[in-house]
Protein backbone atom coordinates (compact mmCIF):
# COMPACT_ATOMS: atom_id res chain seq x y z
CA UNK A 1 0.00 0.00 0.00
CA UNK A 2 1.02 3.31 -0.39
CA UNK A 3 0.20 6.63 0.28
CA UNK A 4 -3.15 7.22 2.12
CA UNK A 5 -3.59 5.28 5.49
CA UNK A 6 -6.02 2.12 5.94
CA UNK A 7 -9.21 3.82 8.36
CA UNK A 8 -9.67 1.30 10.82
CA UNK A 9 -13.16 1.17 12.62
CA UNK A 10 -13.30 -0.89 16.10
CA UNK A 11 -16.52 -1.65 17.48
CA UNK A 12 -17.31 -3.80 20.96
CA UNK A 13 -20.87 -5.71 21.48
CA UNK A 14 -21.40 -7.78 23.95
CA UNK A 15 -18.55 -9.51 24.95
CA UNK A 16 -15.71 -8.88 27.86
CA UNK A 17 -13.91 -6.32 26.13
CA UNK A 18 -10.54 -9.19 25.93
CA UNK A 19 -10.25 -9.06 22.05
CA UNK A 20 -9.84 -5.10 22.37
CA UNK A 21 -7.18 -5.32 24.76
CA UNK A 22 -5.84 -8.44 22.64
CA UNK A 23 -5.38 -5.83 19.68
CA UNK A 24 -3.95 -3.51 22.14
CA UNK A 25 -1.42 -6.75 22.64
CA UNK A 26 0.35 -6.40 20.12
CA UNK A 27 2.36 -4.52 22.27
CA UNK A 28 5.40 -2.71 20.29
CA UNK A 29 4.02 -4.48 17.30
CA UNK A 30 0.68 -1.95 17.53
CA UNK A 31 3.14 1.28 16.34
CA UNK A 32 3.98 -1.18 12.88
CA UNK A 33 0.61 -1.57 12.63
CA UNK A 34 -0.09 2.07 13.01
CA UNK A 35 2.36 3.08 10.19
CA UNK A 36 0.19 1.57 7.98
CA UNK A 37 -3.19 2.06 9.78
CA UNK A 38 -5.45 5.12 10.79
CA UNK A 39 -7.29 3.92 13.85
CA UNK A 40 -10.88 6.18 13.90
CA UNK A 41 -13.70 4.60 15.91
CA UNK A 42 -12.00 2.79 18.83
CA UNK A 43 -13.85 2.80 22.27
CA UNK A 44 -10.57 1.69 24.11
CA UNK A 45 -8.20 4.06 22.15
CA UNK A 46 -10.33 7.17 20.77
CA UNK A 47 -13.48 8.89 21.84
CA UNK A 48 -14.74 9.01 18.43
CA UNK A 49 -18.29 8.15 19.51
CA UNK A 50 -20.08 7.77 15.86
CA UNK A 51 -19.29 5.92 13.19
CA UNK A 52 -16.73 7.63 10.65
CA UNK A 53 -16.50 6.23 6.51
CA UNK A 54 -13.94 3.46 6.80
CA UNK A 55 -11.68 0.58 5.16
CA UNK A 56 -12.10 -2.11 7.58
CA UNK A 57 -14.60 -2.27 10.94
CA UNK A 58 -13.50 -4.72 13.13
CA UNK A 59 -16.87 -6.15 15.59
CA UNK A 60 -15.93 -7.95 18.61
CA UNK A 61 -18.90 -9.23 20.79
CA UNK A 62 -21.94 -10.82 19.63
CA UNK A 63 -25.36 -9.17 19.46
CA UNK A 64 -27.14 -9.46 22.95
CA UNK A 65 -29.26 -6.28 22.72
CA UNK A 66 -31.28 -3.87 20.20
CA UNK A 67 -28.10 -1.68 21.07
CA UNK A 68 -25.03 -4.16 20.29
CA UNK A 69 -27.70 -5.02 16.72
CA UNK A 70 -27.85 -1.45 15.97
CA UNK A 71 -23.74 -0.95 16.54
CA UNK A 72 -23.45 -3.93 14.43
CA UNK A 73 -25.58 -1.98 11.40
CA UNK A 74 -23.97 1.05 11.47
CA UNK A 75 -20.37 -0.70 11.57
CA UNK A 76 -21.65 -2.94 8.36
CA UNK A 77 -23.20 0.73 6.62
CA UNK A 78 -19.66 2.64 6.89
CA UNK A 79 -17.18 -0.01 6.56
CA UNK A 80 -16.27 -1.71 3.74
CA UNK A 81 -14.84 -4.68 5.20
CA UNK A 82 -16.06 -5.96 8.09
CA UNK A 83 -14.08 -8.76 10.05
CA UNK A 84 -16.05 -11.02 13.10
CA UNK A 85 -13.00 -10.90 15.34
CA UNK A 86 -13.06 -13.16 18.46
CA UNK A 87 -15.45 -15.95 19.19
CA UNK A 88 -18.18 -14.66 20.27
CA UNK A 89 -18.32 -12.98 17.06
CA UNK A 90 -18.13 -15.40 15.11
CA UNK A 91 -20.10 -18.17 17.39
CA UNK A 92 -21.53 -16.25 20.00
CA UNK A 93 -19.16 -17.18 22.42
CA UNK A 94 -19.42 -18.15 25.95
CA UNK A 95 -22.41 -16.64 26.65
CA UNK A 96 -24.54 -18.40 23.95
CA UNK A 97 -24.88 -20.80 26.92
CA UNK A 98 -27.76 -17.98 27.71
CA UNK A 99 -29.72 -20.07 25.09
CA UNK A 100 -29.99 -22.70 27.59
CA UNK A 101 -32.11 -19.94 30.06
CA UNK A 102 -35.11 -17.61 28.76
CA UNK A 103 -34.20 -14.27 29.16
CA UNK A 104 -36.46 -13.48 31.76
CA UNK A 105 -34.45 -16.26 33.83
CA UNK A 106 -31.63 -14.37 33.35
CA UNK A 107 -32.50 -11.03 34.10
CA UNK A 108 -34.96 -12.44 37.13
CA UNK A 109 -31.96 -14.22 38.82
CA UNK A 110 -28.98 -11.43 37.97
CA UNK A 111 -31.18 -8.32 39.51
CA UNK A 112 -33.36 -10.07 42.47
CA UNK A 113 -32.13 -13.73 43.14
CA UNK A 114 -28.57 -14.25 43.37
CA UNK A 115 -27.83 -14.48 47.14
CA UNK A 116 -25.42 -11.51 46.74
CA UNK A 117 -27.96 -9.36 45.33
CA UNK A 118 -29.25 -6.95 47.32
CA UNK A 119 -31.83 -5.28 45.05
CA UNK A 120 -35.37 -6.93 44.09
CA UNK A 121 -36.05 -4.85 40.56
CA UNK A 122 -35.17 -4.94 37.50
CA UNK A 123 -33.72 -1.44 36.30
CA UNK A 124 -36.32 -0.35 33.53
CA UNK A 125 -35.51 2.33 31.60
CA UNK A 126 -31.78 3.08 32.00
CA UNK A 127 -30.57 -0.25 30.67
CA UNK A 128 -31.05 -2.10 27.22
CA UNK A 129 -32.97 -5.10 27.77
CA UNK A 130 -31.89 -8.23 26.52
CA UNK A 131 -33.12 -9.69 23.48
CA UNK A 132 -34.67 -13.42 23.07
CA UNK A 133 -31.18 -14.71 22.06
CA UNK A 134 -27.68 -14.69 21.69
CA UNK A 135 -26.54 -14.40 17.53
CA UNK A 136 -23.45 -14.31 16.12
CA UNK A 137 -22.81 -11.18 14.31
CA UNK A 138 -23.32 -12.68 10.63
CA UNK A 139 -26.90 -13.52 11.69
CA UNK A 140 -27.31 -9.32 11.77
CA UNK A 141 -25.29 -8.23 8.72
CA UNK A 142 -22.84 -9.91 6.35
CA UNK A 143 -19.26 -10.64 7.57
CA UNK A 144 -16.36 -10.38 5.28
CA UNK A 145 -13.76 -12.26 7.54
CA UNK A 146 -14.20 -14.53 10.42
CA UNK A 147 -11.45 -14.58 13.39
CA UNK A 148 -12.66 -17.01 16.23
CA UNK A 149 -10.37 -17.45 19.54
CA UNK A 150 -11.10 -16.14 22.62
CA UNK A 151 -8.93 -14.23 22.30
CA UNK A 152 -7.12 -14.93 19.31
CA UNK A 153 -3.10 -15.36 19.57
CA UNK A 154 -1.58 -12.65 18.63
CA UNK A 155 0.09 -14.22 15.97
CA UNK A 156 -3.03 -14.67 13.74
CA UNK A 157 -4.07 -11.42 14.44
CA UNK A 158 -0.68 -9.79 13.32
CA UNK A 159 -0.99 -12.19 10.05
CA UNK A 160 -4.82 -11.31 9.66
CA UNK A 161 -4.03 -6.77 10.00
CA UNK A 162 -0.91 -7.75 8.04
CA UNK A 163 -2.57 -9.35 5.02
CA UNK A 164 -5.17 -6.98 4.79
CA UNK A 165 -3.00 -4.10 4.80
CA UNK A 166 -0.80 -5.78 2.30
CA UNK A 167 -3.81 -6.90 0.17
CA UNK A 168 -3.35 -10.15 0.34
CA UNK A 169 -4.97 -13.26 1.48
CA UNK A 170 -4.46 -13.96 5.30
CA UNK A 171 -1.99 -17.26 5.80
CA UNK A 172 -4.60 -19.02 8.21
CA UNK A 173 -3.73 -22.51 8.98
CA UNK A 174 -7.42 -24.95 9.54
CA UNK A 175 -5.10 -26.95 12.55
CA UNK A 176 -6.76 -28.40 15.29
CA UNK A 177 -5.17 -27.63 18.90
CA UNK A 178 -3.99 -31.07 19.02
CA UNK A 179 -1.10 -29.95 16.40
CA UNK A 180 0.45 -27.68 18.49
CA UNK A 181 0.17 -30.06 21.64
CA UNK A 182 3.19 -31.82 22.57
CA UNK A 183 1.60 -34.56 24.05
CA UNK A 184 1.59 -37.81 23.09
CA UNK A 185 -1.54 -40.24 21.75
CA UNK A 186 -1.01 -43.84 22.95
CA UNK A 187 -3.79 -46.30 23.75
CA UNK A 188 -4.38 -47.13 27.42
CA UNK A 189 -6.13 -49.65 29.63
CA UNK A 190 -8.09 -46.33 31.37
CA UNK A 191 -11.77 -47.74 31.75
CA UNK A 192 -13.52 -44.92 33.05
CA UNK A 193 -13.91 -41.15 32.56
CA UNK A 194 -12.32 -39.02 34.97
CA UNK A 195 -12.90 -35.63 36.36
CA UNK A 196 -10.50 -32.68 35.32
CA UNK A 197 -9.38 -32.31 38.63
CA UNK A 198 -9.10 -36.26 39.70
CA UNK A 199 -5.56 -37.70 39.99
CA UNK A 200 -2.42 -35.66 38.38
CA UNK A 201 -2.29 -35.71 34.62
CA UNK A 202 1.06 -37.62 33.36
CA UNK A 203 2.13 -34.40 31.51
CA UNK A 204 3.70 -36.60 28.19
CA UNK A 205 0.37 -38.57 27.04
CA UNK A 206 -2.87 -37.65 25.87
CA UNK A 207 -5.77 -36.27 27.93
CA UNK A 208 -8.14 -38.47 26.49
CA UNK A 209 -5.77 -41.31 26.49
CA UNK A 210 -5.80 -40.90 30.01
CA UNK A 211 -9.60 -40.52 30.42
CA UNK A 212 -9.46 -36.86 30.72
CA UNK A 213 -12.51 -35.22 28.21
CA UNK A 214 -10.23 -32.51 25.84
CA UNK A 215 -11.34 -30.69 23.51
CA UNK A 216 -8.20 -29.79 21.64
CA UNK A 217 -8.79 -32.00 18.39
CA UNK A 218 -12.19 -30.53 17.98
CA UNK A 219 -11.43 -27.09 18.32
CA UNK A 220 -9.59 -24.44 15.68
CA UNK A 221 -5.83 -23.79 16.67
CA UNK A 222 -6.19 -20.00 17.10
CA UNK A 223 -4.55 -19.82 20.44
CA UNK A 224 -1.33 -21.96 20.11
CA UNK A 225 -2.33 -24.85 22.10
CA UNK A 226 -1.67 -23.12 25.35
CA UNK A 227 -4.04 -25.55 27.56
CA UNK A 228 -2.88 -28.61 26.96
CA UNK A 229 0.78 -27.80 27.23
CA UNK A 230 0.28 -26.35 30.20
CA UNK A 231 -1.63 -29.13 32.09
CA UNK A 232 -4.98 -28.08 31.40
CA UNK A 233 -7.62 -29.46 29.21
CA UNK A 234 -9.04 -27.93 26.29
CA UNK A 235 -12.32 -25.99 26.55
CA UNK A 236 -12.65 -25.17 23.00
CA UNK A 237 -12.77 -21.58 23.21
CA UNK A 238 -12.20 -20.89 19.80
CA UNK A 239 -15.25 -22.55 18.29
CA UNK A 240 -15.01 -26.06 16.71
CA UNK A 241 -13.52 -26.97 13.30
CA UNK A 242 -14.81 -26.74 9.75
CA UNK A 243 -15.67 -30.72 9.75
CA UNK A 244 -17.76 -30.44 12.87
CA UNK A 245 -19.41 -27.28 11.69
CA UNK A 246 -19.97 -28.41 8.51
CA UNK A 247 -21.46 -31.84 8.26
CA UNK A 248 -24.57 -32.55 10.02
CA UNK A 249 -23.50 -36.04 11.36
CA UNK A 250 -20.35 -34.90 12.88
CA UNK A 251 -20.49 -33.05 16.35
CA UNK A 252 -17.94 -32.09 19.09
CA UNK A 253 -19.56 -35.53 21.42
CA UNK A 254 -19.13 -37.77 18.29
CA UNK A 255 -15.44 -36.94 17.75
CA UNK A 256 -14.27 -36.55 21.03
CA UNK A 257 -16.11 -40.19 22.11
CA UNK A 258 -14.79 -41.65 18.74
CA UNK A 259 -10.83 -40.59 19.35
CA UNK A 260 -11.29 -41.26 23.12
CA UNK A 261 -12.78 -44.86 22.76
CA UNK A 262 -9.85 -46.04 20.53
CA UNK A 263 -7.19 -44.76 22.73
CA UNK A 264 -8.66 -46.38 26.53
CA UNK A 265 -11.25 -49.24 27.39
CA UNK A 266 -13.55 -46.52 27.49
CA UNK A 267 -17.15 -46.82 25.83
CA UNK A 268 -17.98 -44.57 23.11
CA UNK A 269 -21.86 -44.29 24.88
CA UNK A 270 -20.42 -43.74 27.64
CA UNK A 271 -18.32 -41.03 26.85
CA UNK A 272 -21.05 -39.17 24.28
CA UNK A 273 -23.27 -39.70 27.19
CA UNK A 274 -20.97 -37.96 29.71
CA UNK A 275 -20.83 -34.89 27.26
CA UNK A 276 -24.48 -34.73 26.87
CA UNK A 277 -24.53 -34.49 30.71
CA UNK A 278 -21.88 -31.84 31.24
CA UNK A 279 -23.17 -30.09 27.16
CA UNK A 280 -23.52 -26.81 28.71
CA UNK A 281 -19.64 -26.67 30.00
CA UNK A 282 -18.50 -28.22 26.36
CA UNK A 283 -20.82 -26.40 23.63
CA UNK A 284 -21.30 -23.01 25.98
CA UNK A 285 -18.51 -21.37 23.12
CA UNK A 286 -20.44 -22.28 20.28
CA UNK A 287 -24.21 -23.59 20.83
CA UNK A 288 -25.47 -19.67 19.82
CA UNK A 289 -24.21 -20.48 15.98
CA UNK A 290 -26.65 -22.02 13.70
CA UNK A 291 -24.51 -24.45 13.05
CA UNK A 292 -24.44 -25.90 16.16
CA UNK A 293 -28.00 -25.17 16.87
CA UNK A 294 -29.92 -26.45 13.84
CA UNK A 295 -28.01 -29.65 14.13
CA UNK A 296 -30.89 -32.50 14.22
CA UNK A 297 -28.61 -34.36 16.60
CA UNK A 298 -28.05 -31.34 19.48
CA UNK A 299 -30.61 -31.40 21.46
CA UNK A 300 -29.10 -29.29 24.29
CA UNK A 301 -32.45 -28.39 26.39
CA UNK A 302 -33.22 -32.23 26.76
CA UNK A 303 -29.58 -32.63 28.29
CA UNK A 304 -29.62 -30.09 30.37
CA UNK A 305 -33.05 -30.46 31.45
CA UNK A 306 -32.11 -34.45 32.50
CA UNK A 307 -28.48 -33.34 34.04
CA UNK A 308 -30.85 -31.05 36.35
CA UNK A 309 -33.22 -33.77 36.83
CA UNK A 310 -30.83 -36.32 37.89
CA UNK A 311 -29.44 -34.14 41.09
CA UNK B 1 -35.68 23.62 29.93
CA UNK B 2 -35.15 20.59 31.44
CA UNK B 3 -32.84 18.29 29.53
CA UNK B 4 -30.74 14.70 29.32
CA UNK B 5 -26.79 14.57 28.79
CA UNK B 6 -25.64 11.76 27.16
CA UNK B 7 -22.88 10.21 27.16
CA UNK B 8 -22.81 7.13 24.93
CA UNK B 9 -20.58 5.36 24.79
CA UNK B 10 -18.19 6.54 27.79
CA UNK B 11 -14.67 6.33 26.10
CA UNK B 12 -10.86 5.10 27.18
CA UNK B 13 -12.59 3.04 30.29
CA UNK B 14 -12.16 -0.72 30.76
CA UNK B 15 -15.38 -1.71 30.15
CA UNK B 16 -18.76 -1.07 27.91
CA UNK B 17 -20.38 1.93 30.05
CA UNK B 18 -22.98 5.18 29.48
CA UNK B 19 -23.94 7.84 31.54
CA UNK B 20 -27.21 9.96 31.42
CA UNK B 21 -27.11 13.30 33.39
CA UNK B 22 -30.74 14.55 33.67
CA UNK B 23 -30.89 18.37 34.14
CA UNK B 24 -33.98 21.09 35.47
CA UNK B 25 -35.24 23.58 33.98
CA UNK B 26 -32.23 25.95 35.50
CA UNK B 27 -29.87 23.41 34.57
CA UNK B 28 -28.52 21.93 37.24
CA UNK B 29 -28.49 17.97 37.71
CA UNK B 30 -31.42 16.35 38.57
CA UNK B 31 -30.47 12.47 38.05
CA UNK B 32 -27.54 10.82 37.19
CA UNK B 33 -27.13 7.45 36.11
CA UNK B 34 -23.86 5.53 35.45
CA UNK B 35 -25.29 2.79 33.17
CA UNK B 36 -23.18 -0.52 33.03
CA UNK B 37 -24.79 -2.19 29.62
CA UNK B 38 -23.04 -5.51 29.62
CA UNK B 39 -25.29 -8.11 31.03
CA UNK B 40 -24.36 -11.69 29.89
CA UNK B 41 -25.97 -13.14 32.71
CA UNK B 42 -22.94 -15.18 34.17
CA UNK B 43 -24.68 -15.32 37.62
CA UNK B 44 -27.40 -17.88 36.13
CA UNK B 45 -25.36 -19.51 32.88
CA UNK B 46 -22.72 -20.69 35.37
CA UNK B 47 -25.21 -22.56 37.46
CA UNK B 48 -25.26 -25.91 36.40
CA UNK B 49 -22.08 -26.05 34.28
CA UNK B 50 -18.69 -28.36 35.58
CA UNK B 51 -17.53 -26.57 38.86
CA UNK B 52 -13.41 -27.96 37.45
CA UNK B 53 -14.24 -25.44 34.51
CA UNK B 54 -15.16 -22.71 36.18
CA UNK B 55 -11.44 -20.94 36.74
CA UNK B 56 -10.96 -21.18 32.91
CA UNK B 57 -14.69 -19.87 32.39
CA UNK B 58 -15.27 -17.12 35.19
CA UNK B 59 -12.18 -14.91 33.38
CA UNK B 60 -13.98 -14.55 30.61
CA UNK B 61 -16.55 -12.45 32.85
CA UNK B 62 -13.29 -9.44 31.97
CA UNK B 63 -11.17 -9.15 29.44
CA UNK B 64 -9.54 -6.77 31.01
CA UNK B 65 -8.94 -8.13 34.49
CA UNK B 66 -9.35 -11.91 33.64
CA UNK B 67 -6.29 -13.11 35.73
CA UNK B 68 -8.49 -11.38 38.77
CA UNK B 69 -11.58 -13.74 37.98
CA UNK B 70 -9.66 -16.97 37.43
CA UNK B 71 -7.80 -16.58 40.32
CA UNK B 72 -10.92 -15.79 42.28
CA UNK B 73 -12.88 -19.18 41.10
CA UNK B 74 -9.91 -21.15 41.59
CA UNK B 75 -9.35 -20.59 45.23
CA UNK B 76 -13.33 -20.62 45.69
CA UNK B 77 -12.85 -24.58 44.29
CA UNK B 78 -9.83 -24.50 46.70
CA UNK B 79 -11.95 -24.09 49.32
CA UNK B 80 -14.80 -26.17 48.07
CA UNK B 81 -12.89 -28.69 47.88
CA UNK B 82 -11.01 -28.42 51.61
CA UNK B 83 -7.50 -28.08 50.21
CA UNK B 84 -5.27 -25.89 50.92
CA UNK B 85 -2.50 -24.85 47.54
CA UNK B 86 1.41 -25.73 48.67
CA UNK B 87 3.38 -22.68 49.02
CA UNK B 88 4.91 -22.97 45.53
CA UNK B 89 1.37 -22.84 43.81
CA UNK B 90 0.19 -19.81 45.97
CA UNK B 91 3.44 -18.27 44.53
CA UNK B 92 3.03 -18.61 41.20
CA UNK B 93 -0.54 -17.24 41.54
CA UNK B 94 0.24 -14.56 43.33
CA UNK B 95 3.36 -13.70 40.82
CA UNK B 96 0.78 -14.65 37.65
CA UNK B 97 -1.52 -11.47 39.18
CA UNK B 98 1.45 -9.01 39.76
CA UNK B 99 1.91 -9.61 36.10
CA UNK B 100 -1.75 -8.80 35.22
CA UNK B 101 -1.35 -5.89 37.77
CA UNK B 102 1.08 -3.90 35.81
CA UNK B 103 -0.45 -5.02 32.60
CA UNK B 104 -3.50 -3.75 33.75
CA UNK B 105 -2.14 -0.30 35.20
CA UNK B 106 0.05 0.13 32.26
CA UNK B 107 -3.13 -0.06 30.24
CA UNK B 108 -5.29 2.27 32.63
CA UNK B 109 -2.41 5.00 32.81
CA UNK B 110 -0.70 5.10 29.79
CA UNK B 111 -3.46 3.74 27.39
CA UNK B 112 -6.85 5.07 28.72
CA UNK B 113 -6.03 7.94 31.09
CA UNK B 114 -2.63 8.44 29.31
CA UNK B 115 -3.77 11.04 26.72
CA UNK B 116 -5.07 13.39 29.53
CA UNK B 117 -2.37 13.08 31.58
CA UNK B 118 -0.46 14.60 28.49
CA UNK B 119 -2.69 16.69 26.50
CA UNK B 120 -4.92 17.52 29.51
CA UNK B 121 -8.66 17.76 29.93
CA UNK B 122 -8.94 19.74 26.45
CA UNK B 123 -7.02 18.36 24.35
CA UNK B 124 -7.95 17.79 20.38
CA UNK B 125 -10.17 14.74 19.94
CA UNK B 126 -7.71 13.54 17.17
CA UNK B 127 -4.87 13.39 18.90
CA UNK B 128 -6.09 12.45 22.56
CA UNK B 129 -5.39 8.84 21.70
CA UNK B 130 -2.57 6.72 22.06
CA UNK B 131 -1.51 7.60 18.45
CA UNK B 132 -1.46 11.05 19.25
CA UNK B 133 0.90 10.32 22.45
CA UNK B 134 3.71 8.40 20.59
CA UNK B 135 3.66 12.06 18.65
CA UNK B 136 3.85 14.14 21.95
CA UNK B 137 5.75 12.01 24.83
CA UNK B 138 7.76 9.14 22.41
CA UNK B 139 10.01 7.94 25.25
CA UNK B 140 7.27 7.65 28.16
CA UNK B 141 4.84 6.51 25.75
CA UNK B 142 7.07 3.40 24.58
CA UNK B 143 8.49 2.90 27.57
CA UNK B 144 5.08 2.59 28.95
CA UNK B 145 3.35 0.06 26.23
CA UNK B 146 7.03 -2.13 26.90
CA UNK B 147 6.09 -2.11 30.80
CA UNK B 148 2.77 -3.55 29.90
CA UNK B 149 3.61 -6.15 27.57
CA UNK B 150 5.92 -6.81 30.41
CA UNK B 151 3.54 -7.22 32.37
CA UNK B 152 1.15 -9.22 30.52
CA UNK B 153 4.50 -11.38 29.45
CA UNK B 154 4.74 -12.29 32.67
CA UNK B 155 1.07 -13.57 33.30
CA UNK B 156 1.30 -15.50 30.32
CA UNK B 157 4.62 -17.17 31.28
CA UNK B 158 3.04 -18.50 34.48
CA UNK B 159 -0.81 -18.30 33.24
CA UNK B 160 -0.38 -19.96 29.92
CA UNK B 161 -2.34 -17.11 28.10
CA UNK B 162 -2.19 -13.72 29.00
CA UNK B 163 -5.84 -12.87 28.34
CA UNK B 164 -7.90 -15.33 29.73
CA UNK B 165 -5.25 -17.00 31.79
CA UNK B 166 -6.07 -21.19 33.09
CA UNK B 167 -3.09 -22.45 34.83
CA UNK B 168 -5.15 -22.15 38.33
CA UNK B 169 -6.98 -25.00 39.33
CA UNK B 170 -8.06 -26.44 42.71
CA UNK B 171 -5.10 -27.05 44.58
CA UNK B 172 -2.55 -25.08 42.99
CA UNK B 173 -1.43 -24.77 39.74
CA UNK B 174 -1.74 -27.20 36.55
CA UNK B 175 1.89 -27.11 35.17
CA UNK B 176 5.81 -27.23 36.47
CA UNK B 177 7.88 -24.54 35.76
CA UNK B 178 10.88 -25.13 34.02
CA UNK B 179 14.30 -24.10 34.37
CA UNK B 180 13.88 -21.62 30.95
CA UNK B 181 10.40 -20.43 32.35
CA UNK B 182 11.85 -19.51 35.67
CA UNK B 183 14.82 -17.35 33.63
CA UNK B 184 12.53 -15.48 31.37
CA UNK B 185 10.74 -14.61 34.85
CA UNK B 186 13.63 -13.55 36.11
CA UNK B 187 14.75 -11.26 33.08
CA UNK B 188 11.14 -9.76 32.14
CA UNK B 189 10.98 -8.88 36.49
CA UNK B 190 14.02 -7.30 36.06
CA UNK B 191 13.10 -4.69 32.98
CA UNK B 192 9.79 -4.43 34.98
CA UNK B 193 11.20 -3.03 38.04
CA UNK B 194 14.07 -1.08 36.14
CA UNK B 195 11.01 1.10 33.28
CA UNK B 196 9.04 1.19 36.47
CA UNK B 197 12.22 3.40 38.06
CA UNK B 198 12.64 5.26 35.05
CA UNK B 199 8.54 6.22 34.44
CA UNK B 200 7.97 7.17 38.06
CA UNK B 201 9.21 9.98 38.00
CA UNK B 202 7.63 11.31 34.85
CA UNK B 203 4.21 10.04 35.27
CA UNK B 204 4.02 11.17 39.18
CA UNK B 205 4.59 14.99 37.67
CA UNK B 206 1.77 14.02 34.85
CA UNK B 207 -0.79 13.11 37.45
CA UNK B 208 0.13 16.07 40.06
CA UNK B 209 -0.12 18.97 37.37
CA UNK B 210 -3.52 17.54 35.82
CA UNK B 211 -4.97 18.08 39.53
CA UNK B 212 -3.35 21.20 39.90
CA UNK B 213 -4.88 22.55 36.99
CA UNK B 214 -7.92 21.15 37.89
CA UNK B 215 -8.57 20.79 41.22
CA UNK B 216 -12.28 20.05 40.93
CA UNK B 217 -10.80 16.31 40.16
CA UNK B 218 -9.98 15.65 43.86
Amino acid sequence: MSGEKIRLNTEWLCDCGGCHVALVDLHEKILNVLESVEIQKCPVLTDVKDYPEADIGILTGSIRTEHDRHAAMEMREKCKTIIAFGTCAVYGGLHGAGLAHTKEEIMDYVYKSTPTTKTDFIPATDITGLEKMVVPVDEVIDVDLYLPGCPPHAHFIFESLSSLVDGREPKTGQETVCAGCSRVMKKTDVAAIKDNLEGIPDDDVCFLSQGYICLGSVTLDRCLAPCPNHGVMCTGCAGPTMQILSEPNHDIRTEVSDRMSRLTAIKNEDIVGHIEKSAKTHYAYAMATKMIGDKPTFLIQKWIAEAEEAK
Amino acid sequence: MSKTIKIDPVTRIEGHARILLDCDDSGAVSNASFCVNELRGFERILVGMEASSMPQITARICGVCPTAHHLVAAKALDNAAGVEPPTAAKLLREFMYMGHYIHSHCLSLFVLAGPDLVFGLNGKMATQNIVGMVDAEPDLTKKGLRLRSLGQKINETIGGRGIHPVTAVAGGISFKLSDGQFTRLQELTAESVQLVNELAAKTKNLLFSLLDKNPVLL
